[in-house]
């Protein structure tokens, strides 16, 4: 097994998890609000589904990355891009709410709730496993 | 002399929209899914000094045609016989792509081949031997991939020695073994004592006989040539008999044949490996995953609109309520400056100020259909629809309804079958088009603030289960058959252009500009005059300004409609809003502005409507506007591809009953909810 892929393929499965327990404290956190989690996830069940999906999709096919197989890679890769998707997708939002201040001249305060940050502080920390993609020479069938 | 004319044709999903506005210099919707071309579009360009009118046809797979769009290309080529005909094949799928090139040659037709896509070739490790291909079709080819401009040059040389007759062309035709041959042969002697067949080359007349094509033996017939038919058919009888299978069958593998041994000897393949295509394929169609990462880019997308829209709305309504004090300050005539600030400005203003959300939702639709990824979404929501009694083709009218429904239901062409393409007609407008969006985001905004964004993709969710609860019944009692099985391409992926994703989010925005300055100025105008003016008997012509909205005829209008809509808690500016709507969706948010006398929207008119609402009802009247007619537009489309007033009026009926029943459900189920909650 290519010592690469290992590191990067465990890597992203923590990752993985870690988007899977965000994705449901934000699920959760929908209909029971009382309770304080680090990151400040958002309680919304759509927001907490979409985190819940990438997560599953990290670590659906685990074994066949460390196994150096095309299938394994495959979901990695889409975790890359979906994990990617929705993690700009709130930066850019945050973008915008900052440019609306200026706009109506009212001072930006840093959201939480509405940025989603669990799912920015998780895109940034899976950005690494885009390195795998470089090399692709030893993956097989 | 006339302009020299010429088709392209090919494959759908081939590139040939992007050939089209290469070549003629238009920006025609271009898509990365197969169906983009319904109708046939024309264009021109200029070449070394001549004038060549370019006409773009429907992508079809075979010159046997089973759809109505197949039926406009095949037809076009045959009967209009165009100078030359562009067949773009996609080189990275040439077995397929072939077959069609094969039929187009044996039509006798001047054909010119586009060889597309040749990175994405190149890419999956294809090399191909472009002169040799050439050699054997005895036609030009040219290697292009037209998404990146390369190879356009080339092509427009190619047409132009076509049309100008420098490049002699020799015919090329499939061998279909000795037997037959003699057959086809015997026919042709046949065929060519028939004058009025004279326009057709009869090899081709002769094989479309012998295969037992129906549309060429209607051509046949309606030539007055019953002894060629009587013939042909005897003739087909004997060879089915000595070959021992159906002609159309025998025909059809000695042409894929054919074009196996011709790609064997033009093409090497490269080692085997997964592509990026590959990758994303694999999870996007996954049994598991498919339908959840669907989800996922459809929420994202419409998060993306509601969220990032907002310093741009903004903008916009500081802009129009300047526009609003400057005009009221400037008219000293007092129902002129009524008639433009509170009429117009704030009609027009309340329903522009949510034009970023229409660019932002087409823009992030664009990214996703650009990409290749809505085939894949069709291909993974075949299972489900086919469940529902729809066909997988129904998947692209359905999303193209996101955008807006007329499009969408001339889009239902590409389905073949006659129930189902009724079927996905009727149940189009349910989708909830980019007109209806300014309501959503009117009410969201004052009565769901923080979950703007869950509540309006609640409307589309809601939009499409009533679609399927209509499928279902229309299958059940009215549309009854089983859906036909789902053929279709899967694209490659490619990355998005920002130019061809802005053109497109400008050409939709555009639309949505057009009708605010004619339709809407139209709707809120009137809406002003009612909401206006009153009767008096002592005024001149009865008609005299109310001074008070209440006294207005919109109030008696509304007032009289009102206790209709009194179970769903709406007062009769909501109601006066809804019948406005008629006329275009969009018109329901300017006349709320309108009656509510505020300028360009916004928070303004969100305050406004507090007053009148609560949340249930609220919820209740997003729904109403989700479901209840069609716009006008919309109902003169089904007239035109259904070809009956019956169906339109059918919608009509059951949309307003759904609609009434729905909005009754929600306020009872939401009343009773918070009488419990609180």
């Amino acid at each position: 097994m290519d010592g690469k892929v290992r590191i990067i393929g465990i890597y992203s499965a923590i990752i993985g998890i870690a988007y899977i327990v965000y994705g449901l404290i934000e699920m959760v956190g929908w209909t029971v609000r009382a309770v304080q989690f680090p990151l400040s996830p958002t309680p919304d069940i759509f927001a907490g589904f979409i985190l819940l999906i990438i997560g599953s999709i990290l670590i659906y096919r685990i074994k066949a990355l460390l196994d150096m197989k095309y299938e394994g890679l495959s979901f990695l890769f889409v975790g890359l891009v979906l994990s990617a998707i929705i993690g700009m997708m709130y930066i850019l939002i945050m973008g915008a709410d900052a440019l609306d201040a200026v706009i109506v001249g009212e001072p930006w305060n840093f959201d939480t709730a509405a940025y989603n940050l669990p799912a920015i502080v998780l895109f940034i920390l899976l950005l690494p496993g885009w390195l795998i993609l470089r090399d692709r020479e030893g993956f097989g069938e | 002399m006339e302009m020299p004319k010429i088709a392209l044709i090919g494959n759908p999903n081939v590139g040939k929209t992007v050939v089209f506005n290469a070549l003629t210099g238009a920006k025609q919707h271009v898509g990365n899914w197969p169906g983009v071309t319904v109708e046939r579009r024309e264009g021109r360009f200029r070449h070394r000094g001549l004038d060549i009118s370019v006409v773009d046809l429907p992508g079809i797979y075979t010159l046997s045609p089973f759809s109505i769009d197949e039926k406009i290309s095949r037809d076009y080529i045959v009967d209009k016989r165009p100078d030359a005909v562009v067949d773009i094949v996609d080189a990275s799928n040439l077995e397929r792509n072939l077959y069609l090139t094969l039929q187009l040659l044996e039509t006798g037709a001047n054909v010119v081949v586009g060889l597309n896509m040749m990175d994405e070739a190149e890419k999956k490790g294809m090399k191909i031997d472009v002169e040799r291909l050439s050699e054997i079709l005895k036609a030009p080819v040219v290697p292009m991939s037209a998404i990146k401009g390369e190879g356009i040059d080339a092509l427009k040389d190619a047409i132009y020695e076509e049309i100008t007759g420098h490049e002699h062309h020799r015919h090329m035709a499939v061998g279909y073994g000795e037997e037959v041959e003699r057959y086809i042969v015997e026919l042709e002697e046949e065929i060519s004592k028939c004058k009025s067949l004279r326009d057709y080359r009869s090899r081709w007349l002769a094989v479309g006989l012998l295969e037992g094509d129906g549309d060429i033996i209607c051509k046949v017939r309606k030539a007055g040539c019953e002894g060629v038919i009587e013939r042909s058919e005897s003739m087909r009888d004997e060879l089915s008999k000595k070959i021992g299978e159906m002609m159309d069958i025998y025909f059809a593998d000695r042409r894929y044949e054919f074009i196996e041994e011709m790609v064997r000897m033009v093409m090497v393949r490269g080692k085997e490996k997964w592509t990026f295509s590959d990758m994303l394929d694999n999870v996007f169609t996954n049994p598991v995953f498919g339908i959840p990462s669907f989800f996922l880019l459809m929420w994202a997308a419409f998060q993306f609109t509601f969220a990032v829209a907002e310093p741009f709305m903004n903008m916009i309504d500081i802009g129009f309520t300047w526009l609003a004090d400057v005009t009221r300050a400037s008219i000293s005539n007092p129902a002129l400056a009524s008639l433009l600030a509170d009429g117009i400005i704030s009609g027009v203003g309340s329903v522009l100020i949510f034009l970023p959300n229409i660019f932002l939702l087409f823009f992030a639709l664009s990214l996703l259909e650009d990409s290749g990824y809505l085939s894949r979404a069709a291909f993974v929501m075949d299972k489900s629809m086919y469940k529902i009694g729809l066909p997988g083709k129904s998947f692209v009218p359905m999303l193209l309804g996101f955008g807006c429904n007329v499009p969408a239901i001339m889009s239902t062409r590409t389905i073949e079958d006659r129930n189902d393409r009724l079927i996905t007609i009727l149940i189009n407008p349910l989708m909830s088009c980019s007109a209806r969006l300014p309501v959503y985001l009117l009410f969201a905004g004052a009565f769901f603030a923080g979950n703007e964004g869950a509540v309006v993709f609640s409307m589309y969710l809601m939009g499409i289960l009533l679609a399927v609860i209509m499928a279902l019944l229309l299958r059940k009692f009215l549309v009854k058959g089983r859906p036909a099985p789902l053929i279709m391409e899967m694209p490659p992926y490619r990355m998005p252009t920002l130019k061809n994703s802005l053109m497109k989010m400008w050409e939709n925005g555009y639309l949505f500009i057009k009708k605010a300055g004619t339709v809407i100025v139209f709707g809120v105008t009137i809406v002003w005059f009612l909401s206006t003016y009153t009767y008096s008997p002592d005024a001149a012509y009865g008609i005299v300004m109310s001074g008070d909205i209440e006294n207005s005829f919109a109030a008696y209008l509304g007032q009289w409609l009102q206790p209709i809509f009194a179970p769903m808690g709406w007062d009769w500016k909501a109601v006066m809003a809804l019948l406005f709507g008629f006329i275009a969706k969009e018109i329901v948010v300017g006349t709320f502005g309108t009656l509510y006398g505020v300028e360009g929207g916004g928070e303004g008119l969100q305050n406004a409507l507090m007053g009148s609402f609560t949340p249930v009802s609220a919820y209740a009247y997003m729904a109403f506007v989700l479901i209840y007619v069609p716009c006008l537009a919309t109902i003169a489309t089904i007239k035109a591809e259904t070809g009956s007033w019956k169906w339109p009026l059918l919608a009509i009926a059951y949309m307003m009953g759904l609609a009434y029943l729905v909005a009754l459900i929600i306020s009872l189920v939401g009343n009773a909810l918070m009488g419990v909650f609180g």
